[in-house]
């Protein structure tokens, strides 16, 4: 189905075509849902787990934030 | 063997097939009580068990639950259990009195059925004159009596286009709005049900509205025949779509003690009596609830043949499927096979 049909089918509700946008998918929230699991996982690795094992119990690795200056 | 796979954590009472109300697209066909209904000691040793067997949330349904005289008894026991407890009502019924005793149970929400912004429609579906009125005084009082408070709509052809000024008189009185469709078993006749196009339009309706309006302004959820798996449209539903729970997590019970799996269900889906067995031996019972708990590919129906959701989904809603087609597990109200086919529209 194409969006078209959607905006043409919420007309029967008298929803407007931007409303209608509104109750669309986009895709660039699944990006950004990526992008937040990934940095996540990558933050929770070496900011949580590794000063735990490593850095005698700190919880934030402050070097983590200098490494890529 | 027992798994915790399988775990009644909802658990639904029919309190009573009595119902003051007539309403047209009544599942249940309710207006007369059943022959020998559960005592309240009956209820409260079904509670028990429930307990026993680590239910979470029980909800008291019929018929109308508040026209049961011990309807406070039989929640007390459920709160005592530590069971949070939510009532689906008409809301007819609901006084000074009632209210003070819910403030006492403290249910996690009481439901009360609206069915149209025009109290012409809300009483035409209810068949019972001034009850829009009476309902939205009710709804009204619970507020200010700060319980949670939902409006359950059950859409059909009669009050589809309601919907808007609807949610306009929702808009900001902090009420959860539950939109459900109204399938045909019980009273129910097919040719009020929405057709597939309508049904579309007041998913996107509930996306939208849930995209204009944010949690305080309004709450607003489709219930779980809003499904499944568009591609285009954001869930109208709180959770994705995990397939039927009758049988999974769910338990329903009626008010003269059969068991089945989800209380949307028909007759032939009884498997069991409270009188009879244990709960934890009707729940463990093999083959209990196989439609759901056995289910294979095969056993897919209609439009849901072959589909990559199937496994998964197991043809939407059961109680929907076996209402509109006759046939379980391929429930044709689905986004997926709607957005795929959009000529099944026309």
């Amino acid at each position: 189905m194409k969006k078209e049909k959607v905006y043409e089918i919420g007309k029967k509700l008298g929803i407007s075509k931007s409303d209608a946008k509104a109750a669309l998918l986009k895709n660039r929230n699944k990006i950004i849902a990526v992008l937040i699991i990934g940095i996540a996982a990558v933050m929770t690795n070496r900011i949580w787990f590794e000063p735990l094992h490593y850095n005698g119990g700190s919880i934030i690795d402050f070097g983590f934030f200098t490494r890529f200056l | 063997m027992f798994s915790k796979k399988y775990e009644p954590r909802f658990g639904l009472y029919e309190l009573t097939l009595r119902c003051n109300m007539n309403c047209i697209h009544c599942g249940s066909s309710a207006g007369q009580k059943r022959t020998n209904e559960l005592t309240t000691d009956e209820w409260n040793n079904v509670t028990r068990q429930l307990a026993d067997l680590n239910c979470k949330e029980i909800t008291l349904l019929g018929g109308e639950p508040f026209l049961r005289k011990d309807w406070y008894e039989i929640s007390k026991e459920v709160k005592d259990r530590g069971i949070k407890i939510t009532y689906m009502s008409n809301g007819f019924l609901i006084n000074d009195k009632t209210i003070e005793k819910l403030r006492k149970i403290e249910p996690k929400t009481v439901s009360v059925s609206i069915d149209g912004s025009k109290s012409e429609t809300h009483d035409k579906i209810r068949q019972l004159k001034g009850s829009y009125d009476k309902c939205m005084e009710v709804i009204s009082n619970l507020k200010k009596a700060g319980i949670n408070t939902t409006v359950i709509t059950s859409i059909n052809k009669l009050n589809f286009e309601e919907l808007p000024e609807l949610r306009s008189m929702l808009l900001n009185r902090g009420i959860v709005w539950q939109l459900q469709i109204a399938i045909p078993l019980g009273r129910f006749k097919k040719d009020l049900l929405l057709s597939k196009e309508e049904y579309y339009a007041a998913a996107i309706f509930i996306a939208s509205s849930r995209q204009k309006y944010n949690i305080k302004e309004l709450p607003i959820i489709g219930t779980h025949c809003f499904g499944y798996y568009s591609k285009l449209l954001r869930n109208p539903m709180v959770f994705p779509w995990n397939g039927c729970q009758a049988g999974i997590s769910a338990i329903g019970i009626q008010s003269n003690g059969d068991i089945k799996g989800c209380l949307s269900l028909p007759l032939e889906f009884i498997e069991g009596n409270t009188r009879e067995n244990k709960l934890l031996e009707i729940w463990e019972k093999p083959g209990f609830c196989s439609y759901n708990r056995d289910f294979k590919e095969s056993d897919l129906n209609n439009g849901c043949v072959g589909c990559k959701y199937g496994k998964k989904c197991r043809g939407g809603c059961l109680g929907v499927s076996i209402g509109i087609t006759g046939k379980s597990n391929g429930d044709p109200y689905c986004f997926k096979l709607i957005e795929e086919n959009p000529s099944i529209l026309v």
